[in-house]
Parts: C-alpha cells; structure tokens; sequence
C-alpha cells in the first residue's frame, strides 16, 4: 500500500512527454528556488539582535538603527527602509497604580503631541504580563513638508515597582503591517 | 546502437508533421529540419557584438553629453526623456538584428513578440513580485549571506523562471523553433522585452534620474537580462533538437539564475563612490559588458561544437539541404 502512491508517481512522469517532463522539472526547481527565498525573507525578517539598556532587555530587528535614550526613556529602534517606524521602551516610576500612570501619561502626550487623538485603551497582555494598551494617533508638521498622520500603540505593562511602556510609532498607513513585528518585540522585553 | 544522423524508419519530424528521415540525438527530423537544426546563424552572433559595441557607445555619447550640456530636465520632460534611454538597447538590438538577418530571415513579427511577452511578464509578474511579495528591499542587504541567496533566489531567479516561460509557452513548440541557435534568439528578445520594463520602472519609481547615470544603468540591465536570457534560450534550443536529461533545461535554468544573481550581488557591493579613481557606476557597466561578452562567446562556442560534433557524426555527404 505504502508503494502504490510512488509507482503511480513514476508511471505518471514517464507517460509525460519529454516536453512535459522538462517543464515538470523545470517548474519544480522554480518553486523548490522560490520557496527557499521565501524561507530566507522570513528568517531575515525576524533576525533580531539583543539590547539591553537601564536593566531592561529586548530583541530588536536586527537591521534597524539603536538609539539610546534619556530620562524615562531606555532605548529607540527605527527602521531605516520604512521612515517613521519606531519602537522604544520607557521605564516609568509608579508611584502610585498602573491605571494611574497610563492617566499621566496620556495627558502629557496630548499636551505635547499636535492633534493628539485616544483611539482606544484597552486591557492587554504580553510575556505573561497584564496591563494596558492605549492606541492613540497625532500630526507631525515639518516645515517644506506635507502634514502626517502617525498612530502609535503604548503598552503598559507593571514591572517591579515601575511600569515599563514599550511604544510603537508608525505611519498610519502601515501601522497594522507593523502591530505583528511590534508585538513580537513586546513579547521579548525582560526587565 | 543507432548512429548518429543515421537514415531511420518513417516516423514524424519532430518540427514538422513530414516523414522523418534524419536523427539527432533521439529525435527524428525531415531532411529540411534536420539541415536547418544544424545551421549556424551568424546573424545573431554579429548583432550580439554590434548592439554590445553599439551600447558602449551609446553611454559614452550620452554621458559626454549630459557632461557637457548639463541640461536642467524635470519633471514630466525627466521622465520623458528617461523613458526613451531606457528603450534605445532594445532598439538597437532589434534594428541590428532585422539589418543582419536578411539573409536567413525568421518570421518578423516572432522577435517582437518575444520582446512584447518579456515585457509583459516583467510588468505583470516579475516586478510586482520582487518588490511586493518578497519584498526584497526590506531584508536583503542584512548579511553577504542573505545578499548573496537573495539575489539567487529571488532576483536572479524570478526574471530567469519568467523569461523560461515567455519562451517555453510561445514559440518552443512552433515550426520556427527550428534551429539550434532560435532559443538564444528569441531568449535574447524576452529577457531584453524584461530589461526595458526594469529600466522603465526604474526611470518612473525615482522620478526621472540623471541622464548620465541613468544611461549606465539602462545599458547594464539591457547586457545582463539579454545574456540571461540566451542562457536560458541556449538551453531550450538544445533540448528542442536533441534529447537530454528532463534536468538539463532546469539546469540551465539554474546556471542563468545564479549568473543572473552574482551579477546583482557583486553590482550592488560597489554601489556608490570610487574604486581605485573609478566611479562605481562605470565599474558596474564594465561588469556587464564582461557578463555579456563572455556568455555570447561561450553559446557561439558551444553551439559551433555542437553543430560540428553532429556533422562529423552525421553519414558521409552530410546532411541534405
């Protein structure tokens, strides 16, 4: 039984013209080539390399540009092929609860930030870790340029007597693109 | 065992519905197939030297030009002008071609149509899945590993696989496809149809370029998709006349993807300043024209030595014209 299907393989392949049997080959080392691109983009894509800044840690993609931070903020990754794409990681003293801190924060974004916009505050989970999300959208102007819309993404998330917020800032044209990337660096953030 | 050319029993030519009286390899032919297999069209080997020697030339006038002028082009005229660089390599090939092939001439319209179908392909499945499925922009340039499998892989491969199947799917199985060097023809027409959509692309995605550097561009992805293009074509014709491996063709068509890819890696690991004086550009069309050289050398060898090894094998007196 466990035969079968090979012979009928040979018998099929031999009953082909050899015309038949060349594009057959041939279109099996294309997909056969092809897919081994495919599995090259994917391993690049999600090659990461370490960072590790103010006690926290995160795998970063590995072509994107570092940038260490001052103040609250640890660390800031930026894409270089995709302008405006960026992840950071704040470490925010929490004096007081979680909820409390996310009220802070959003107040001083919108008191900083051009027509800033909270589109969402949410519950939200990473690496076994409970806390909140906040989706919110601004304008950056630039003098010569045309106005733009970026949509970020703030996690809050507790972490021994601080609150960490690890941020996505992007395009609001490729901001769902990049929510999976995003999240997948979320879940390697250890403090 | 069967000589080679040997006279054999009624079966149909291989090219044409006639009674077979010829052989090559395993396949029958009709004496006038049988003569037109083994002919060796020299047309194509001049033009290929013409239309290299043509390009070379053409950058250079361009190039003094645009030093010399400076012409201030924007906008719309940039684009314009762009868009006329980048079809002059097809152009000349072609009038190169038609001028020289008078003597043993192949249907007119089927060049063209090889070049149309390159350029179709190119447009509707080769550049799209480049840049959009693969998205090569966004990983390749991460390690000389991934520069190097990518450019096989994706670059090199996608517009070789393309070009197989433009050629494949149209002309292979017509009575025109009757001679050893037809596959590097019409291989030559489609991958230079593919080159002048990437020029185009090019020319239109940045917004017009600079006619000098443009030029250059142009000219050196004209060399390398033409040269790709006749690999593959080698391949096709030989499997067309004489039977092979049903591995030989994809064979061939991994040789072409990875000429075709090395080509890139080694262009875009001098993108940029000078090496010893030199600017890179100029490097990158010298790259080219070596590529381009080297493969026409090498298929007017291999097809000459395949040509005579089947006339010394063939039955004394040769083959009937």
């Amino acid at each position: 039984m466990t035969a079968a299907a090979p012979v009928r393989s040979i018998a099929s392949w031999s009953r082909l013209t050899d015309d038949g049997r060349q594009f057959l080959a041939v279109a099996m080392v294309v997909v056969v080539g092809l897919a081994a691109g495919l599995g090259l983009k994917l391993v690049s894509e999600n090659q990461t390399r370490n960072v590790t800044a103010g006690g926290v840690t995160a795998g970063t993609p590995r072509s994107w540009i570092y940038q260490s931070g001052a103040g609250d903020l640890l660390f800031s990754v930026r894409d270089p092929l995709h302008p405006g794409l960026q992840y950071s990681v704040s470490l925010v003293a929490s004096g007081s609860d979680l909820a409390r801190v996310v009220d802070n924060q959003v107040r001083a974004k919108s008191g900083i930030l051009n027509d800033f916009q909270q589109l969402s505050r949410e519950p939200a989970a990473s690496a076994g870790r409970t806390g909140q999300a906040v989706t919110y959208a601004y304008v950056v102007t630039r003098e010569g340029r045309a106005p733009a819309v970026i949509q970020g993404r703030d996690l809050y998330l507790p972490a021994a007597g601080s609150v960490l917020v690890i941020s996505l800032q992007s395009p609001i044209a490729t901001f769902d693109d990049a929510l999976p990337g995003f999240n997948r660096f979320a879940d390697s953030v250890r403090s | 065992m069967e000589e080679l050319g040997a006279t054999v029993g009624v079966v149909e030519c291989r090219i044409c519905a006639e009674a077979a009286s010829r052989s090559l390899g395993d396949y029958r032919f009709c004496e006038r197939h049988y003569a037109r297999a083994l002919t060796q069209r020299g047309s194509l080997w001049r033009t290929d030297v013409l239309s290299l020697l043509a390009l070379v030339a053409f950058v250079g006038i361009v190039y003094a030009l645009d030093a010399a002028l400076s012409p201030t082009l924007t906008g719309n005229a940039l684009l314009a002008v762009g868009a006329v660089v980048a079809v002059v390599p097809a152009v000349i090939w072609l009038v190169l071609f038609y001028r020289h092939d008078r003597l043993e001439p192949e249907p007119a319209g089927m060049v063209v149509e090889l070049f149309v179908l390159g350029a179709i392909v190119a447009a509707a499945v080769g550049i799209p899945v480049v840049r959009d499925v693969f998205d090569v922009g966004a990983w390749i340039t991460q390690s000389t590993m991934t520069q190097v499998a990518g450019n096989i892989l994706v670059v090199g491969l996608v517009p070789v696989a393309l070009i197989y199947l433009a050629v494949r799917l149209s002309v292979y199985r017509s009575k025109e496809f009757d001679e050893w060097t037809d596959g590097i023809l019409y291989g030559t027409a489609a991958g230079l149809g593919y080159a002048t959509i990437l020029n185009i692309d090019f020319i239109v995605s940045s917004g017009g370029a600079d006619l000098g550097p443009a030029t250059i561009r142009v000219a050196l992805t004209a060399l390398v998709m033409g040269s790709v293009g006749g690999l593959v074509g080698y391949f096709l014709g030989h499997d067309r006349l004489e039977v092979h491996s049903a591995w030989y063709v994809p064979l061939g068509v991994v040789i072409a993807a990875v000429c075709n890819g090395i080509f890139w890696f080694l262009r875009t690991s001098v993108t940029g300043g000078f090496v010893s004086g030199i600017p890179t550009s100029w490097i990158g069309l010298g790259m080219a024209v070596l590529l381009a050289a080297a493969v026409t050398g090498f298929l007017a060898r291999a097809v000459r030595k395949e040509v005579d090894r089947e006339l010394r094998a063939a039955p004394a007196g040769g083959p009937t014209p």
